[in-house]
């Protein structure tokens, strides 16, 4: 069957010595530049580019692909250990990872990330074999109402489920939104809440705001503790996830899985949501909801599978039409064509080995980051141990570096001291910085297809509703806010996003 | 070999002549740094790394490519305007940076000319008019003819506010005397998305990603901007054989260094990358995006980016694009 030597043909390239030398390569290398504080997967495959340009196209896009989800992993070890999440997709990790860690159970949040990944990653890679083209077509009916109801229902389910804070839950999901209009508008150009500044007028970075108001506004509210730590107070129970913490994690790394898969493969980027969305479903299913926030596994289990699930698929429209869905992809977009590669709908027919090559090697690189990470698990824990008078200058000295080297911009690194002051303040005062973040993430898609829409539209509203699709999704937005109105069900409704 | 007085004589004679060379030989001593005005993986980026690249092998220092992005090109391209001028810090200038945004931008108080020194001109790119397949327009008069019948009905897609691909189609918009929608989208990708999904009627994209949508069968291309037809698209007429008079929209590409920068080594540079556009290899590179080399003197590229500049600033006065 066709599908069958295609996959055939596609493993025959990726695992040629060579091939399989520059995705170990790039696994490797993603991982350990990855892993420096705020450091994502853009910043490092940006960094990185340039080494493959001596290398023939389809060695080459195996070695970035390799980067990229190298350097998802080790985003994901720098929000585990230190609560800095390099891009939208670590911030839910960093929730219960990170508190994980702070209960000696590092190892278990590393390992069961790498073991979600991995799965989630083999499933998505099916996905895509299977499915890519009759999906893509699926895929481009999406339109900016659909996007825009889809966001909507992003933030209803951070509003609805929020509890005890819910005030200040929406205060932090508007001061997100608020954050990300800064810079140029888009549609008019005017600059936005800028000050005349040049350097926002392309806005905030996401991990400017994300390192300064997770993880060192993390920094200075341990230093006011001084040294407690259970990771360093002995027991610290078994390195890897116990076989209870493996049953735990399986049906959410399942439903995560799917949930990425779907989201990921929208051409505007669903996959942004995929980890917020793979959260509120474990918490809402879970059995013990109040454990979630302080280092409950299925936390990191869904959303880590979630976000490497949509990493994944969405491959899938740059595959099949030749279009980025985001920032990374774009690289990838600009890696083809330096190799000389025109990117389209033709790629599938005219260089096959490309297209399967690299599908197959994201199954044999996503089984190289679970055999390269799970040794490093080991190591990683012991870098927990390092005193905070020699881990925190260390932490800041390297997230500085990791800024700068993202625009090469120092105010960058000025602004992320402004934030770590004011996520620090938020902290004291009980505020979350997880709905800002979702907030800051959301808000730039729910701006931007709110408008968009209008525009098509030509002003008619009646837009979001003439469309089924925006219609059911925005209809159970507004369901689930009438049901959290309801003050019987209040009482049941479960806290996500607060931290301690 | 056998040294005689005779090959002394010729060495001699050799070093002679090599001896100005050798003066201008003293550029470069140390890395250039290529300044791209926007962030890594897009068209300008690639094209950056495939002259920085071959340039490296051709002018015997390293050339560093560095994405200085911001403000719509604004940020990188000031950045360059400050530089020191010793021929060490170049910038990747186009249609959109020198000769769109003094227009648009309050912040982009360079003049192209006058702030920089050009040092050559890379390459053009034309555009193709690319339309949904559903559309019932078959041309470009079609187009015209429905766009009438339905005045401000038609959406078309650009990739942002100031970009090629907003002003070709307001150029082809102010040139048919229609009126259509803009809808600025945040780069080609997602304006070509939503052409694909049946939401937006027409774009101006580049030609040889339209042309691979246009192969699949997913969309229709109407007319090239160019002067010529496209060897990519042969069968698809330029803007002018399609009617549009005088109907031209190429954008320009070249590197600049900052103004003052030293007769030698602009020629220098001039020279290498003449060089490097002569290759084969750097030509195919260049035309994935739709690239059409255009060597030449620095002369001439003062001469294309003066046009340029008044050429777009003409149609945002006559037009009355509103940007701010």
């Amino acid at each position: 069957m066709d599908l069958m030597s295609n996959l055939a043909l596609g493993f025959q390239t990726a695992m040629s010595l060579q091939n399989l030398g520059l995705a170990f390569i790039g696994c490797l290398v993603g991982t350990l530049i990855g892993i420096l504080p705020g450091v994502g997967p853009i910043a490092t495959i940006t960094m990185l580019l340039p080494i493959t340009f001596g290398i023939d196209p389809v060695g080459a896009l195996i070695m970035l692909a390799g980067i990229y989800y190298g350097a998802q992993y080790g985003g994901s070890t720098s929000a585990i250990l230190v609560n800095i999440p390099g891009e939208a997709g670590s911030v839910v990790t960093a929730l219960d990872g990170h508190a994980m860690a702070k209960k000696g159970r590092a190892g278990a949040a590393l390992g069961i990330s790498a073991i979600g990944s991995f799965i989630a990653g083999c499933i998505a890679t099916v996905v895509i074999a299977a499915l890519a083209v009759p999906l893509t077509d699926l895929a481009l009916r999406f339109g900016p109402t659909d996007y825009f109801a889809l966001m909507v229902m992003g933030l209803v389910f951070a509003v609805v489920l929020a509890h005890g804070s819910v005030l200040k839950a929406v205060a932090m999901i508007l001061l997100g939104i608020l954050l990300s209009t800064i810079g140029s508008d888009l549609e008019t150009g005017q600059a936005r809440m800028t000050f005349g500044s040049l350097h926002l007028a392309d806005g905030i970075d996401f991990a400017v705001l994300a390192m300064g108001i997770f993880g060192f506004a993390e920094v200075l509210r341990n230093l006011e503790g001084g040294e407690q730590r259970d990771v360093i107070k002995g027991t610290m129970g078994p390195l890897l996830p116990t076989r209870d913490e493996m049953k735990r994690s399986i049906a959410p790394i399942l439903r995560g899985t799917g949930l990425g898969s779907v989201l990921g493969m929208l051409p505007g980027n669903g996959a942004v949501l995929a980890p917020f969305a793979s959260y509120t479903l474990e918490k809402k299913l879970s059995k013990r909801p109040q454990d979630f926030g302080k280092g409950a596994i299925e936390a990191v289990a869904g959303p880590e599978s979630a976000n490497n699930a949509g990493a994944q698929t969405s491959f899938i429209p740059l595959l099949t039409l030749g279009i980025p869905p985001n920032a990374v992809m774009a690289i990838m977009v600009g890696a083809m064509m330096i190799q000389g590669i025109v990117p389209g709908p033709q790629v599938m027919t005219e260089s096959p080995t490309l297209f399967w090559g690299m599908i197959a090697s994201m199954w044999i690189g996503n089984l190289m980051l679970l055999v390269i990470n799970l040794p490093m698990v080991g190591m990683w824990v012991r870098l927990l141990k390092v005193p905070y008078r020699l881990l925190f200058p260390a932490i800041l000295i390297f997230s500085c570096i990791g800024i700068y080297s993202i625009d090469n911009n120092p105010m960058d690194v000025v602004f992320t001291g402004g934030f770590a002051i004011a996520g620090y303040l938020l902290i004291k005062m009980g505020f979350e910085p997880a709905p800002l973040l979702l907030g800051f993430v959301l808000g730039h898609l729910i701006e931007e297809n709110l408008r968009r829409a209008m525009l098509l539209s030509r002003g008619e509203l009646s837009t979001f509703a003439e469309n089924p699709l925006s219609l059911i999704l925005l209809m159970v937005s507004a369901g689930l806010l009438v049901l959290s109105a309801l003050p019987t069900l209040r009482a049941k409704r479960d806290e996500v996003f607060v931290e301690d | 070999m056998k040294i005689t007085r005779r090959t002394l004589g010729l060495m001699a004679a050799a070093m002679m002549t090599a001896l100005p060379a050798i003066a201008v030989a003293e550029y470069p001593q140390r890395n250039i740094t290529l300044v791209v005005p926007f962030p890594p993986g897009g068209g300008n980026d690639a094209m950056a790394r495939i002259i920085g690249d071959a340039m490296t092998r051709q002018i015997g220092a390293t050339v560093v490519v560095e994405n200085k992005a911001g403000a719509g090109g604004v940020v990188g391209t000031q950045a360059v305007q400050n530089a020191k001028p010793d021929g060490y810090t170049l910038l990747l200038g186009h249609s959109g940076t020198m000769g769109i945004n003094p227009h648009v931008y309050p912040a982009a108080t360079y003049h192209p000319t006058r702030d920089f020194t050009p040092v050559g001109l890379i390459s053009e790119i034309p555009l193709a008019l690319v339309v949904n397949k559903d559309l019932p327009a078959q041309d470009v008069t079609g187009l015209i003819a429905l766009a009438k019948e339905k005045p401000g009905e038609l959406s078309y897609a650009s990739s942002g506010v100031g970009t090629g691909s907003h002003m070709a189609a307001e150029l082809f918009a102010h040139d048919a005397g229609i009126e259509v929608a803009h809808i600025p989208y945040r780069g080609s990708g997602p304006a070509m998305t939503d052409l694909l999904g049946g939401r937006i009627d027409f774009l101006f994209g580049v030609i040889p990603s339209s042309h691979a949508q246009v192969a699949a069968g997913k969309a229709r291309a109407l007319a090239v901007t160019g002067a010529e037809r496209s060897p990519t698209m042969p069968d698809v007429p330029t803007m002018q054989e399609a009617g549009i008079d005088g109907y031209e929209a190429a954008l320009i590409y070249g590197l600049l260094a900052p103004a003052g920068t030293p007769d030698d080594v602009v020629a220098k540079v001039n020279a290498s990358l003449n060089a490097v556009l002569a290759d084969p290899a750097v030509q195919e590179k260049l035309a994935v995006d739709g690239s059409v080399p255009r060597p030449g003197t620095p002369a001439e590229h003062r001469a294309a980016l003066d046009a340029d500049l008044e050429k777009w600033g003409a149609l945002i006065r006559d037009a009355k694009i509103e940007i701010h």
